[in-house]
């Protein structure tokens, strides 16, 4: 049978078996849906939602009427939605209900007292439930912008009493601290410039995405090549028995099953891939890397799959292998970080398939450091090399040895 | 006395199935560890700091990021960095600008750290929040001290006061919490995913359930030699069967349980929603066992199940509160009343809905899916 003849045969074989491919590609599928609906809400608010909140200032203080306005009109909060003042909690927590408002922001009594003191005082943001999501973006900017700007104004007003001691007149005093006040806000509401970056005010501090969706992509594509070794421990069982093969014929069959167990791989990248990028979680910024990374892993996890399945003698064993043996990449390449290692240990964990494959997906397709694409191609390779050299090797053996 | 028979036959056979039987070995072991050393785990993100700058207050920043509790910071070479960022070996790497001490000294706080980071992993996130907070500590610090030697003519005594007391004021703990409250829903909805999550119990929680789940071999075996034609031809159920003979594993993975309990601080009460959170595993068993005509299925679905279980009950990662829809449909997932329990919150009645939904749904699909039927290949 020449090559190609057994290349259709096998897929035939692999891809032919509808259930077996259902199940294959239906995990990935139900893995990257449930992944993006999770997502959805928070990563479409990134592209801009209007809302409408409510402020309840109960705090008379002018500094925090004005540091209220301020923070409305802040880049950072204006391209989420409009304030509104609201006389008091009951009125705005029925304008809710209404529906004439879609979240609330309570800032109690004695706010400022409390912060100038440094007691414990609660800012509450009130939310229906459908309103989840920009609740977050806003309690995620207030809680950031008063670690440190609470304790800075402190030690402004701090500054203020040294200048009292100093005999500074009173007007001139206050004026420099309002003066300060304004400027630390500023710096509160473009935290993102420290590094150089025109963000809003917790650049890092948003769910990030692209490591989870690399995770994703990485474990159930791996989990897709699955029915690879099932049907190579079958064969290792039935049709290896049934009659001998010379060497050639044998590595003939091994690179056949190694290219149509990849092919299977590769159509659960076709699914999960329109998933994410329909849902608007990949937005076409691909490096020219990002399809020989994908090539390289589906090569890498069939050629894994196929010698684990040489390893068993019976198809549920090599399930059984395989199913530890993807456990401990799980823990070992992405549960378990490297610090938790000792050293020497964590340099061998980096070899491990999955870290590699999800450091490759993440980085060529949100291209955001090529520098470390290099590195990834390098272990990966190495890994692949070491499974399909092992595999063949053994399905020769086999082959020859029944 | 038959049923007991069965019921000790098959309760030998599991403790023989070394395969499955592994799962919940590693899930014990792994949990205890967890339990007893997991506080002991270095889990700081390595960053990886290049000092451009040579003046105090970069050193200063960098002694500052040393503290936080969440980073390891090493300092090298710039060369050095981008090798080891290269090889993978860290997150991220911030250069610390040739002029971060003059930028800040004049008062500036713009573009003092150069920040090089790759997407898989979320150690770079962690450090830079904490990067631009030190920086702007620094910075407000200088600032305010700057402006008030403009004003009046400070002592050198005077001076260190100044710094001693903002070492203070930044030192103690921020003041200002900011709560979100959800109107039409429970409160505590929105934080019981926090409790448990991450705990030896948790993680123990998940791997039992895909223990139990993975159990089902037996039915496919069972139903490929026809054991279940027999019975039902006979005019009995073979549910009761089913039952007995799945006992045997939610027996063992509770078992499993008690020790990781009681080490990582749990009471009776515990125990008691483990209890009810397996008898739920033993629905799934069912429901599972009845489905899948071969491992390879079973496996995968098991996944599934199993998976999204820990996932959006919040076993495994705490939903973030904006996950809409999904804070209602983890109800009928087992785990979440296992996390109530975990948190301290109240969960028997949940629990027990949640179980009976998953029993009746398993014994549904068995009769359904005509478990006495004997699969063609």
């Amino acid at each position: 049978m020449r090559f190609l003849s057994l290349l259709r045969f096998d897929i035939k074989r692999l891809i032919g078996n509808g259930r077996v491919v259902l199940l294959a590609l239906l995990v990935p599928f139900v893995a990257v849906l449930l992944f993006v609906s999770i997502l959805l809400p928070a990563f479409s608010a990134k592209d801009g939602i209007s809302i409408a909140y409510g402020i309840v200032n109960e705090e008379e203080h002018d500094l925090v009427h004005q540091m209220v306005n301020l923070f409305s009109n802040s880049e950072a909060i204006s391209q989420y939605g409009e304030a509104y003042p609201v006389s008091d909690l009951e009125t705005g927590v029925e304008a809710i209900n209404d529906g004439d408002l879609d979240l609330l922001i309570h800032i109690p009594e004695d706010f400022y007292g409390a912060l100038m003191e440094q007691r414990p005082v609660t800012i509450e943001v009130y939310y229906p439930k459908k309103h989840a999501m920009e609740t977050d973006i806003i309690v995620k900017s207030l809680q950031s912008c008063f670690s440190i700007y609470g304790q800075s104004e402190v030690l402004v007003a701090y500054a203020g009493d040294l200048m009292k001691q100093k005999g500074i007149p009173e007007e001139t005093r206050l004026e420099k601290m309002s003066e300060e006040y304004w400027d630390l806000f500023y710096a509160q509401v473009g935290r993102g410039k420290v590094l150089g970056w025109d963000t809003v005010l917790s650049p890092a501090g948003f769910v990030k995405y692209e490591y989870y969706l690399g995770v994703v992509f990485s474990i159930f594509s791996l989990f897709a090549a699955f029915p690879v070794l099932y049907l190579t421990s079958a064969d290792m069982r039935e049709r290896f028995r049934m009659r001998r093969l010379c060497s050639r014929q044998a590595i003939s069959f091994y690179f056949a099953r190694l290219l149509s167990g990849s092919l299977l791989v590769l159509c659960s990248f076709a699914v999960m891939l329109p998933i994410a990028a329909g849902a608007g979680f990949i937005k076409g910024i691909f490096s020219p890397a990002f399809l020989p990374a994908v090539l390289l892993t589906v090569l890498c996890f069939s050629s894994l799959l196929i010698f684990l399945s040489l390893l068993a003698k019976e198809p549920d064993h090599g399930l059984w292998i395989a199913f530890y043996v993807t456990v401990g990449c799980i823990v070992f390449g992405i549960l378990i970080p490297d610090s938790a290692m000792p050293s020497g240990v964590d340099e061998i964990l980096r070899w491990i398939p999955i870290r590699p494959v999800i450091s490759l997906l993440t980085n060529t397709i949100y291209s955001s450091e090529d520098i470390r694409i290099g590195q990834d191609f390098l272990r990966l390779s190495v890994d692949t090399g070491i499974f399909t050299a092992l595999g063949a090797l053994l399905y020769r053996r086999k082959g020859e040895g029944i | 006395m038959r049923g007991q028979s069965i019921f000790l036959s098959r309760f030998r056979a599991v403790l023989c199935e070394v395969s499955s039987l592994l799962v919940i070995f590693l899930a014990i072991v792994c949990s205890i560890a967890l339990a007893i050393r997991g506080k002991e785990l270095d889990t700081r993100y390595l960053a990886v700091a290049v000092n451009e700058d040579e003046g105090v207050l970069s050193e200063e920043f960098l002694k500052l990021l040393e503290k936080e509790p969440s980073l390891r910071i090493e300092r090298k070479d710039a060369g050095e960095a981008i090798a080891l960022f290269r090889q993978g070996r860290t997150p991220c790497v911030f250069f610390i600008r040739s002029d971060f001490t003059e930028k800040l000294e004049n008062g500036s706080y713009e573009d003092l750290v150069g920040f090089r980071n790759s997407q898989d992993s979320l150690g770079d996130t962690v450090a830079a929040e904490a990067i631009i907070n030190e920086c702007l500590r620094i910075w407000a610090e200088e600032y305010i001290a700057s402006d008030l030697e403009t004003m009046v003519s400070l002592s050198e005594e005077e001076k260190q006061e100044f710094h001693k007391e903002a070492e203070r004021i930044f030192g103690e703990e921020v003041s200002v919490r900011v709560e979100p409250k959800a109107l039409g829903s429970t409160a505590d909805e929105l934080s019981e995913g926090d409790g448990g999550s991450g705990s030896a119990a948790a993680w123990y929680g998940i791997l039992a359930f895909f223990y139990v789940f993975i159990g089902s071999t037996y039915m496919i075996r069972n139903r490929k030699s026809g054991i279940y034609q027999r019975i039902e031809q006979k005019g009995t159920s073979a549910v009761p069967l089913v039952l007995l003979q799945g006992l045997p594993l939610v027996l063992i993975a509770f078992a499993g349980a008690v020790p990781i309990i009681f080490l990582s601080g749990g009471n009776a009460a515990l125990l008691l929603a483990f209890a009810l959170y397996l008898i739920a595993g033993l629905g799934g068993l069912l429901l599972l066992g009845s489905v899948c005509g071969n491992l390879l299925s079973l496996v995968f679905l098991s996944l599934v199940v199993a998976g999204g279980n820990a996932v959006i009950s919040g076993l495994m990662v705490s939903l973030p509160a904006w996950t809409g829809a999904w804070n209602v449909i983890r109800l009928i997932f087992p785990g979440t009343w296992l996390l109530r329990g975990l948190s301290g919150e109240p969960f028997f009645f949940g629990g027990l809905l949640c179980t009976a939904f998953w029993m009746c749904a398993g014994i549904l699909t068995m009769i359904l899916s005509g478990m006495g039927k004997r699969r063609s290949k």
